[in-house]
């Protein structure tokens, strides 16, 4: 019987936003939901649950099988799912992290205040548009890469973008692992996984990537938003995209490689998109190797989209404007590493995999550069195009319960499918417009497919993860203009 | 035959054909609907996709997969097809902003609820994309 045959997964509730899966059968482990009593009756309608269940059966699982109150059903691992596995006797998967290695968000502060952006937006949504492409065929005549430089960027990531002329030594600082995790392996990523990125960086993709114009509608905390350029009233800019063709390609590879690893160490699948290989095993290392290089190709593509953004703002404010753009922080949210964590009171090496979590380190913690060892790390939590974005601060309950992980957006509600025919009859380019928010996009299919309707409201998601004491609220952010695939 | 289903997280598709080469032929319809939509895409050149897999199951799947990597790493849409000694031939074209409607890009076909049956009218085949 196929895990999706079976009725969906019990749940016990814990606290107001706490629940849990108890283990039963093939489950090594409980499954941990973070929701409101409302979410949870939307999981009702799809498989998510079973997905956090099926998760909780991997060998060397370490604490529970994780939910973030923007999960949704994915393929294999839920979407908002956290996993942590023993180095001796657990597993990597590569359906774990996702075909999207290393997606994730970066935001940019501006020196500008709304009123002075307004005016001329849809000057700068044009020029966005045109300096950073997107949709189908996406690709940079002006950035490609031959396979030493490739190879560069695969160990380098950001560091190596930023040596190229994208950029500044000091957005360094701003960004998870500088810009660069240790333990890429060129030699791992395949020529077709080269091929489909070698032109692709600086580009953002289509679904639910953008970049998008922001203000700061609230502040939770005025001194640490200032601290890090989000005053109220600013406007700011957020970038979300990953590692592109390479990185898809670099997931496809590894996983046949996977499911005739878990054939051959024997690793029961409750689904085939979950295939693994216990840590220690050459087959791991191999896409060890490949997934942080994939993942450094992500931190450059985000540096690359940076720098065509600063010139973007310069063409139509000026080179003050850009110069004055800094880095609030770049963070992964589909990635497994190799961290620290204190579990059932003790120190541990794991390896955490968030397949749609955002890391969020505590105040203090001996990774965080300087600016934000005092209030903890930003976790940036995207919303939808015509509501809101977060800006949240982890905490310690998070190093306590959830491996330093939180929510990483609001999370779908409705498929693409559903989306597209309650758009049909709809202009929502126009609507949007009539908000305020500007949106230009490489297709109508992307935006009725990414309406804010097909989302989850992401100040129900916050206040989720705010209530249970993973992270604090920084800022709200409100979008102006939004480039999409 | 083939139609999209409902998935939370991304795409959802179900085709049927009597056999064989006309499922391959659903998937192209398919892979360049997602991509392109209603676009018009003329059989200008031929990509030859050699069918690997121990069973059909398999090469069906990979198939779909080889469709997803050629549109991506050279922009190649593909129009119709037709089976050739272990292998298919796609006929398309390169993705034309001027005359291609850029609909969605596609990062992946995914094994999760991968579904491939023979029925009594033919072959029946599930698939998630990830957009």
């Amino acid at each position: 019987m196929k895990a999706h045959d079976r009725g969906l997964p019990k749940l016990k509730r814990i606290d107001k936003f706490r629940w849990a899966i108890p283990k039963t059968g093939a489950m090594q482990t409980d499954g941990l939901v973070f929701a409101s009593a409302v979410q949870v009756k939307d999981l009702e309608t799809d498989e998510s649950l079973r997905q956090v269940a099926n998760v909780a059966c991997l060998p060397g699982i370490v604490g529970p099988s994780i939910a973030m109150p923007d999960i949704h059903w994915g393929y294999g691992f839920p979407i908002g799912g956290v996993a942590a596995f023993d180095p001796d006797h657990g597993v990597v998967s590569p359906g774990g992290v996702g075909y999207d290695i290393n997606c994730g968000v970066r935001l940019l502060s501006t020196p500008l205040a709304a009123e002075q952006v307004r005016p001329r937006l849809r000057e700068l949504v044009d020029e966005l548009f045109r300096t950073v492409p997107s949709g189908v065929g996406s690709a940079r005549s002006d950035v490609k890469l031959g396979d030493p430089e490739l190879d560069r960027v695969l160990v380098g990531g950001a560091a190596r973008a930023v040596e190229m002329g994208y950029g500044r030594a000091e957005d360094l600082a701003a960004i998870e692992a500088g810009g660069r995790l240790a333990g890429a392996d060129p030699a791992e990523v395949s020529k077709r996984a080269r091929d489909r990125g070698r032109s692709q960086l600086g580009t953002v993709g289509s679904g639910n990537h953008f970049v998008e114009v922001d203000w700061i509608d609230e502040t939770y905390d005025d001194e640490a938003a200032s601290a890090l350029g989000l005053g109220a009233g600013t406007v700011a800019v957020l970038i979300h995209t990953g590692s592109r063709g390479l990185g898809h390609q670099v997931c496809d590879d590894h996983l046949d490689a996977m499911l005739a690893a878990a054939r051959k160490y024997k690793i029961p699948l409750p689904d085939p998109q979950l295939c693994c290989a216990p840590l220690s095993s050459p087959e791991a290392r191999a896409y060890w190797g490949a997934m942080n290089a994939a993942a450094n190709f992500a931190f450059a593509n985000r540096q690359l989209i940076t720098f065509f953004v600063r010139q973007a703002f310069a063409k139509i404010f000026g080179e003050a404007v850009a110069e004055g753009m800094s880095i609030v922080y770049d963070v992964a949210h589909n990635i497994a590493k190799l961290e620290e964590h204190e579990v059932e009171g003790r120190r541990r090496r794991v390896c955490v995999h968030r397949k749609g979590a955002t890391r969020a380190l505590p105040p203090g913690h001996p990774e965080l550069a300087p600016r934000y060892r005092e209030i903890g790390q930003p976790v940036l939590v995207p919303g939808d195009m015509g509501r809101a974005s977060f800006v949240l601060l982890g905490l310690d309950r998070a190093a306590s319960e959830t491996f330093s992980s939180c929510c990483h957006g609001a999370g779908r509600r409705l498929s693409r499918h559903a989306a597209k025919k309650l758009a049909r009859p709809r202009n929502l380019v126009r609507e949007l417009e009539a908000q305020g928010i500007l949106v230009r996009a490489a297709s109508r299919a992307t935006v009725d497919e990414e309406m804010p309707d097909a989302y989850k409201d992401v100040e129900a998601v916050v206040d989720v993860v705010a209530g249970a004491g993973l992270a604090k609220k920084l800022v709200r952010l409100r979008p102006m203009a939004v480039v999409k695939g | 035959m083939h139609r999209l289903l409902g998935h939370t997280a991304d795409l959802r598709a179900e085709l049927s054909a009597p056999d064989f080469a006309t499922l391959c032929a659903e998937a192209v319809d398919l892979v360049r609907e997602v991509l392109v939509g209603p676009s018009e895409v003329v059989a200008r050149e031929e990509r030859r996709v050699h069918l690997e897999g121990e069973e059909e199951a398999e090469r069906f799947f990979r198939f779909v997969r080889e469709l997803i990597y050629l549109a991506d790493v050279d922009g190649f849409l593909p129009s119709t097809c037709s089976p050739d000694d272990g292998a298919v031939i796609v006929s398309g074209e390169p993705f034309d902003p001027l005359r291609h409607q850029s609909e969605r890009q596609v990062k992946a076909l995914t094994r999760h609820r991968y579904l491939y049956e023979r029925t009594t009218e033919g072959l029946r085949a599930e698939l998630i994309f990830d957009l």
